[in-house]
């Protein structure tokens, strides 16, 4: 897994070191969406090897949406308290926000 | 959300390839060593664009520091949440668990990760709970804003938050909210790579 950092690591590097030539850029969203395409094409074909996965696949998406129900849940508490006592101060000085009404 | 239904729909083509493949035997054997060197590309790729956006150097720059406690209580909510309801998920480890809530909707990465380091199944919940989380925040934004205030959304879309969810924040929490929601999408964005592999093998 080090190597993937490393590599990320790298492509951050040049990327900044090459930011000036916009026309690098102009496809770029494309390529990493096809290759994201084909990773998950790959994951998917070994899940479908997979007897246990196939056959609790029900099972599955429950844990995921348990998990992801949880994470979303703990995220807006905090995000809640964060606005309160630092965010908040702010919106009550600017005149535009009277869109509370 | 269109792209989330071109990924699904991309993975489950993989799954029916997978099952009806096993029949046949014409799945070549190296799937599993070919999808680790195209994750190498594709973290390349992914460090390539992060480095040279010239608006995401900029977003940083303007910044003061208060504004890292956005990306910082999707962390700790998301892993808190997650700790929570560990003891439910049967079959994962804690540690799994953590993983899995700490791809913050950054699907495509996350799964990938975990399917390296833990297998298959953990890398299937994986991803469907990061596309869970992008979906939720897409259909819920209007209601996370009325319960947890216009930084709801941001912390719910997570890693999304720079791309995929950032329209329907921007609409809902308002426009002085975009700058944040950059910010905070761009940190998670950049933290997955690191923060899953750590929280694994820790």
């Amino acid at each position: 897994m080090l190597t993937v950092i490393i590599i990320m690591t790298l492509g951050m590097a040049a990327g900044f070191i090459l930011r000036k030539f916009k026309r690098l850029y102009n496809r770029l969203d494309k390529t990493v969406s096809s290759v994201i395409y084909l990773l998950l094409f790959l994951l998917g074909v070994s899940v479908g090897q997979n007897k246990t996965i196939i056959n609790n696949f029900h099972l599955i998406g429950l844990k995921a949406l348990i998990i992801t129900s949880a994470s979303v849940f703990g995220s807006l508490v905090l995000a809640a308290l964060v606005f309160r006592f630092f965010f908040k101060q702010e919106q009550r000085e600017d005149p535009d926000s009277g869109d509370e009404a | 959300m269109k792209n989330s239904l071109i990924i699904l729909a991309f993975f489950a083509l993989g799954v029916f390839l997978g099952i009806g493949g096993d029949r046949g035997g014409w799945i070549p054997d190296g799937t599993d060593s070919m999808s680790t060197y195209v994750l190498y590309v594709l973290m390349g790729l992914v460090g390539f664009g992060i480095g040279g956006d010239t608006e995401a150097l900029k977003v940083l720059k303007e910044t003061n520091l208060k504004i890292m406690l956005v990306p910082l209580s999707v962390v700790f909510g998301s892993l808190g949440g997650a700790a929570l309801v560990a003891v439910f998920i049967q079959g994962l480890d804690l540690q799994e668990v953590l993983a899995v809530s700490a791809g913050f909707g950054y699907y495509s990465l996350s799964s990938i990760f975990i399917t390296e380091l833990r297998g298959e199944l953990p890398g299937t919940i994986a991803l469907l709970a990061n596309i869970l989380r992008e979906i939720i925040t897409l259909l819920m934004t209007p209601l996370f804003v009325r319960w947890a205030g216009p930084l709801g959304p941001i912390a719910s879309g997570g890693a999304t938050s720079m791309d995929t969810t950032l329209p329907i924040i921007s609409l809902y929490s308002g426009k002085q909210y975009v700058v944040i929601a950059l910010f905070s999408g761009m940190i998670l964005t950049i933290v997955v790579p690191f923060l899953v592999p750590f929280i694994l093998n820790y």
